[in-house]
C-alpha cells in the first residue's frame, strides 16, 4: 500500500482544531446564536494560532530585513522637525461609524511587511505580553518597540493615502 | 528645562512607545510639555488614539457578527 505521507505530514496539526469545529457546526442549536459560536470559534482559533507559535519558536526571527524604509527619516526633517504638517483626520465617531473604514483597515494590516505584521498582531490580537511576544520570537524587547513603532506608522501612512486623503473632514473640505 | 525638552520625532516615538511600556515620570512630563505647545504631535496623538479605536473596531467586526452593530 502507497503511503501518503506529505498528504497527512505537517497539516495533521489541525486534526484536533477540525474536531472541535466539526463537533461546533453538527449542533449549532448549543450557542445561544450565531454571533457566539463566532466568538467561541475565534476562541479555538487564537488558541490553536498561539500553539504552533510555541512550537515553531526556534525559527529564529529575521527582523526588520523586510523594511528597509526608515519612515522615520521621511517625516522628519535631521533636526527633529515634521516635514509636513499631520493631516487632520476630523471627529473620530464619524470616521469610527463608516464600515469602509474598517476594510481599509484591514487592507492596511493585510500590508504591513511580515515581521511587523506578526509582533503587531501578536500585541493586538493575540494580546500576548510584550514579554511573552519577546520570548516567542527569541528578539529584545528594543526590537520589539522598534517592529511596532514602524507598524504604527505605516499603519497611519496607509490610513491616511487609504482613506483620509480620499475622505477629508468637513472641517478641512470647507 | 533641557531635561524636558523633546523635538517632535522624540516625541512621536514616545506616544508610540506608552502603547507598549509605562513611561518614566520624566517622560512623561516631557510628552505633556510638548504636547501643550506643539499642534502637529497633538495631531499626531489624536490619529494614535483614532488608530486605537479602530483596532479595537476591527477586532470587534473580526470576531462577532456584524449584524451586532447596525445600531451604532
Amino acid at each position: 500500500m502507497v503511503q501518503h505521507r506529505d498528504a497527512v505530514g505537517p497539516h495533521t496539526d489541525a486534526g484536533p482544531c477540525v474536531a472541535q469545529l466539526v463537533a461546533a457546526l453538527e449542533k449549532p442549536q448549543s450557542f445561544a446564536g450565531q454571533s457566539q459560536l463566532k466568538t467561541w470559534l475565534v476562541g479555538i482559533l487564537k488558541h490553536k494560532v498561539i500553539d504552533q507559535l510555541r512550537r515553531h519558536k526556534r525559527e529564529a526571527t529575521v527582523l526588520t530585513t523586510d523594511d528597509n524604509e526608515d519612515l522615520d527619516d521621511l517625516l522628519f526633517a535631521p533636526d527633529g522637525h515634521w516635514r509636513e504638517m499631520p493631516a487632520d483626520w476630523g471627529n473620530p465617531d464619524d470616521v469610527l461609524r463608516q464600515r469602509q473604514f474598517v476594510d481599509v483597515m484591514q487592507a492596511c494590516l493585510d500590508h504591513l511587511p511580515p515581521t511587523q505584521a506578526r509582533v503587531f498582531m501578536m500585541r493586538e490580537w493575540l494580546e500576548l505580553s510584550s514579554d511573552e511576544v519577546c520570548k516567542e520570537l527569541t528578539i529584545t524587547t528594543t526590537n520589539l518597540w522598534v517592529l511596532l513603532h514602524r507598524a504604527r506608522l505605516r499603519l497611519r501612512e496607509c490610513l491616511q493615502a487609504g482613506w483620509f486623503d480620499a475622505h477629508p473632514t468637513p472641517a478641512a473640505a470647507r | 528645562m533641557s531635561l524636558f525638552y523633546r523635538n517632535c520625532r522624540e516625541v512621536t516615538r514616545l506616544v508610540l512607545e506608552r502603547e507598549n511600556r509605562a513611561l518614566t515620570l520624566v517622560e512623561r512630563f516631557a510628552v505633556r510639555f510638548h504636547l501643550g505647545i506643539c499642534l502637529m504631535c497633538t495631531r499626531f496623538t489624536g490619529q494614535v488614539q483614532l488608530m486605537n479605536r479602530a483596532m479595537a473596531q476591527w477586532k470587534h467586526y473580526a470576531e462577532h457578527d456584524e449584524q451586532d452593530d447596525t445600531s451604532a
